[in-house]
């Protein structure tokens, strides 16, 4: 497979109550969905207009999974303490399918 | 996979159909929206489709337990799909393979099918990998949770089954046809399209035989591969023919390069990297290993002329394609040697046709024509020993430059040096003769570096020598000439020689050696002391100055250099003197021993005074014995027979001396009556007056004898006595030491043992082996075994025997350390 996936510069994530998340391309692409839409030998619209629409997610959850790029970002590979990643319970449930859709 | 830093770890947690559960789904509209997806990105047109939408459509379709029917649609779809493209899209470009098409028709036509081979192929591939991306979902979860293959996979062996193997159209046949065609077009000399060909090989190469993807079942191994090395295996068979036919052996090891190399190329650039050792084991195969010796042995252009004309490029190059299909280049090895074998054995030709031309001359003409023989022969045998030097030189430049210093060549050469420098008899006595000429003429004004060369270079062909002991002897002889005639240009050189044959063969080799050079220095001392001995008895008349050489017998090789046993003369009274003063002198100091005068050996400088003025003459001692009978007013003329009764000396020496001093033209100071080249009893000799000369000093040589030469074949004979006779006492001394230690042993064994000991000095025959055994045991030192006769066993009770053999060697030992003298006079 080709994977011409460039990595420079930021995407924004539109949650399904509007609100835009601008977040850099390298850190969101730990998400192998997120990674796999911006791939521009397929050439899909989200590549186009680099912007992805969730219809599945509302701000709250987005700005979370956002967070959680960020602190993956910040952690990975490190070998220290790594603090625990809060995660309020009711939400916890909808976080995990959130997961398992972006493959993260 | 759903994994949360700090979490439990990696749990696969199902997510929760809470949200979803109450949403109904209809396959049918979900698929139709994503049926509609694939075909626009068939047409090469997603830039409308939103990834998000349709991967949460195939997310949730899994979601909702249609991921079954997902995976078949979309299977058939890619399936109906590639059929399409087969039939609207190969099949109008598919090759006709007319024979009547020309070679530019054929290149056009193939090359049309590629490309569009290529671009089926480059296609299907995208849109494999965007369908692959969209059913990411499917893949993850109900291909993994199904056993079945991923989409991707299926893709792949839809596109094999559908397109190469099309039902209605040979797609796959027809493109193995049109690669090899290429190829070949490619290998005659047209320029193909490397990188059409290659992606096309690469889709061959990313297709299996099986879903599960094994490496070794890759469709290229399968279906291409075993073509293509078919086809090349009977072009390389046609080529090498060929190749034979038209050209010499230097065009054919280019053109075989040429071709590994092409080959090479080939599989980095065209086809793939996988078939390189195959191809290249063919190619090997029939242009090196089939015909390398058939190309060596071409005789106008085969290794032979290669190595007779230092073609240093075509030898390296033949000799990297033999390496490749031989580590060992047996096959040069083997020509290398016979050729080396054939040179050397002319070199050995042309000493013996001399021999044989002069054989017939012998005796006949007496003894000046075989010295004349004897002369030319040292020249040919130093012109031998050059000319095996300038072989060994020659093959030890191609050695080095075109076999990159083969060990195992190296090996092959030195046995084939060996082999014919063997062959020759009188190697030894050559290689010798050569040392001995660059040790007293050729070294002079020489740097140490020079030296040290010339040197190493005898040391080398020493190595090859595998009777060391019979050089041993030859060197000792011309050794001893050397040191007694004072003949060596520097006492430095003649200790490296030997330092040198020590480090080869051990200090037994060199013992006896070193044993001369000490008596050289006694010797010295020696003299020394007696000239003070002689000053503190203010003798009135110290007319003589003797320099006297007291040597040990047992270093020195007497025998040989005598040929008669008894050197004896009656000395002049000016001359006894002297001897039994030094004799005196000498067993005052060394009580118990014996000296024995060998005046063959010594020379004496006198000043003669003629009618015309004085010369200083250097004369041998013999000579000067002869020509103080005439130093008295009353002697007028002597006969032969008169000279022969006043000196005794042996007559084959006395003719020697008196031919030199009244028959060699320009040192005639005595008068021989008649005048004639032979000396007989009746002739009369009278002191010559009116000698004149150039030359204030000058030296009588006599005639044979002085300087080291070739042997004559009686000289030859004995020699080859004395080394048997030396060799059957090593070799006895070699089986009793084995059978002591081993007591019994087998007749193979024990033979193996005692060639295995001796080899370094020579190299015994069986026959001989077998003597020494039968000798010894009728001697009882062995016994053959009564059960088993070719078992020998040693015997104990012959310990005391041995015992006696001992003393009695020992009781020779101490004779031998009786010393002998030399007498050297010199007369004022």
């Amino acid at each position: 497979m080709s994977d011409e996936i460039d990595t420079q510069g930021s995407l924004t994530l539109i949650s399904n109550d509007g609100f835009q998340f601008v977040i850099s391309k390298k850190i969101a692409f730990a998400s192998k969905t997120i990674r796999n839409m911006f791939n521009k030998n397929s050439g899909y619209i989200e590549a186009k207009e680099n912007c992805v629409k969730f219809e599945e997610m509302n701000a709250v959850t987005l700005e979370k999974v956002c967070e959680y790029f960020c602190y993956r970002e910040k952690y990975h590979g490190s070998k220290g303490q790594i603090p625990e990643f809060n995660i309020r319970p009711e939400m916890a449930l909808e976080l995990m399918t959130i997961a398992d859709f972006l493959e993260t | 996979m759903a994994s949360k830093p700090g979490g439990a770890g990696r749990i696969k947690i199902r997510p929760p159909r809470r949200g979803l559960a109450n949403e109904y789904m209809r396959f049918e509209d979900a698929w139709e929206t994503l049926s509609e997806a694939l075909q626009q990105i068939y047409a090469r047109d997603a830039s409308n489709l939103s990834f998000e939408e349709l991967y949460r459509t195939a997310y949730k379709m899994v979601l909702k337990k249609h991921g079954d029917a997902l995976y078949n649609s979309v299977n058939n779809l890619v399936k109906e799909r590639l059929r399409r493209v087969t039939s609207e899209q190969l099949k109008p470009t598919r090759p006709t393979f007319a024979p009547t098409s020309s070679a530019l028709e054929r290149r056009e036509s193939g090359n049309r099918f590629l490309a569009s081979v290529k671009q089926a192929w480059e296609d299907h591939r995208l849109c494999l990998g965007m369908i692959t991306d969209i059913l990411m979902y499917l893949d993850r979860v109900f291909c993994n949770d199904n056993k079945k293959p991923s989409i991707q996979v299926v893709g792949m062996s839809l596109f094999r089954d559908n397109v190469l193997r099309n039902k209605d159209y040979d797609i796959g046949a027809d493109l193995n046809k049109v690669l090899l065609e290429q190829i070949q077009m490619e290998r005659d000399g047209d320029v193909i399209d490397r990188a059409r060909i290659r992606s096309c090989v690469y889709m061959l190469e990313g297709l299996y035989e099986t879903l599960d993807e094994k490496e070794d079942q890759k469709v290229y191994l399968t279906k291409f591969e075993g073509a293509f090395l078919a086809a090349s295996d009977d072009f390389y068979t046609k080529e090498a023919r060929k190749l034979l036919e038209v050209c010499d052996a230097a065009t054919y090891i280019e053109r075989a390069n040429d071709r590994l190399n092409e080959e090479w190329e080939r599989t980095q650039s065209t086809i793939s990297t996988l078939t390189e050792p195959k191809i290249r084991a063919i190619v090997e195969q029939r242009l090196i290993t089939e015909n390398i010796r058939e190309v060596m042995q071409l005789e106008a252009s085969g290794l032979n002329f290669m190595l007779d004309n230092d073609r240093y490029d075509q030898l390296e190059l033949l000799y990297d394609l033999a390496r490749r299909v031989d580590s060992h280049v047996n096959e040069i090895r083997r020509m290398l040697k016979d050729r080396i074998v054939h040179l050397g054995k002319e070199i050995n030709r042309g000493v013996y046709s001399f021999r044989k031309t002069n054989a017939g001359g012998e005796g006949s003409e007496g003894a000046t024509a075989e010295d004349k023989s004897v002369n030319a022969e040292t020249m040919l045998a130093l012109k031998w020993v050059e000319d095996v030097l300038a072989l060994k030189d020659k093959i030890d430049k191609i050695w080095n430059r075109s076999f990159s210093s083969d060990q195992g060549v190296q090996q092959t050469i030195s046995k084939a040096f060996a082999d014919f420098i063997n062959d020759n008899k009188r190697s030894p006595e050559y290689i010798s003769l050569f040392v001995d000429e660059n040790i007293k003429k050729g070294l002079k004004g020489k740097t140490e570096a020079e030296v040290d060369s010339v040197l190493d270079k005898a040391i080398v062909l020493f190595r090859y020598i595998q009777d060391k002991d019979i050089f041993e002897r030859y060197y000792k002889k011309h050794l001893s000439k050397r040191l007694i005639l004072g003949r060596s240009v520097s006492n430095d050189v003649e200790r490296a020689m030997i330092s040198k044959f020590k480090v080869e063969v051990g200090y037994s080799f060199t013992s006896k050696m070193e044993g001369m050079f000490k008596d050289m220095n006694v010797s010295q001392d020696l003299t020394a002391e007696y000239k003070k001995h002689l000053a503190n008895l203010h003798s009135e008349e110290p007319t003589i100055d003797l320099d006297i050489k007291v040597l040990t017998s047992t270093f020195w090789p007497w025998s040989s250099m005598s040929g008669e046993t008894t050197h004896t003369c009656i000395y002049p009274s000016e001359l006894e003197k002297v001897r039994a003063s030094f004799q005196q002198f000498y067993l005052r100091r060394h009580n118990g021993r014996q000296l024995t005068w060998q005046p063959q050996m010594g020379t004496a400088d006198v000043r003669a005074t003629f009618k015309a003025r004085k010369y200083e003459i250097n004369v041998a001692t013999y000579a000067l014995v002869i020509l103080l009978q005439f130093n008295n007013p009353e002697v007028d003329s002597l006969t032969y027979n008169d000279i022969k009764t006043l000196t005794s000396i042996p007559e084959s020496e006395l003719v020697r001396h008196l031919q030199s001093l009244a028959v060699a033209p320009r040192t005639r100071v005595l008068v021989k009556q008649p005048m004639s080249r032979d000396v007989k009893p009746t002739d009369k000799f009278s002191f010559n007056a009116a000698f004149t000369s150039k030359q204030l000093k000058f030296k009588i040589g006599t005639i044979k004898g002085v300087g080291n030469k070739v042997e004559t074949d009686r000289e030859r004979k004995e020699t080859e006595d004395k080394i048997d006779e030396s060799r059957a006492h090593l070799i006895e001394a070699s089986i009793v030491r084995t059978m002591k230690a081993r007591k019994t042993l087998k007749h193979s064994d024990l033979m193996l043992q005692i060639t295995d000991q001796l080899s370094k000095r020579f190299m015994p025959d069986p026959g001989m082996i077998k003597k020494r055994i039968e000798s010894l045991i009728e001697r009882e030192y062995l016994e053959r075994d009564a059960n088993d006769p070719n078992t020998y066993v040693y015997l104990v009770s012959i310990l005391q025997n041995v015992f006696f053999d001992k003393i009695r060697q020992r009781l020779t030992v101490f004779q031998g350390l009786i010393d002998f003298a030399l007498m050297f006079g010199s007369c004022a």
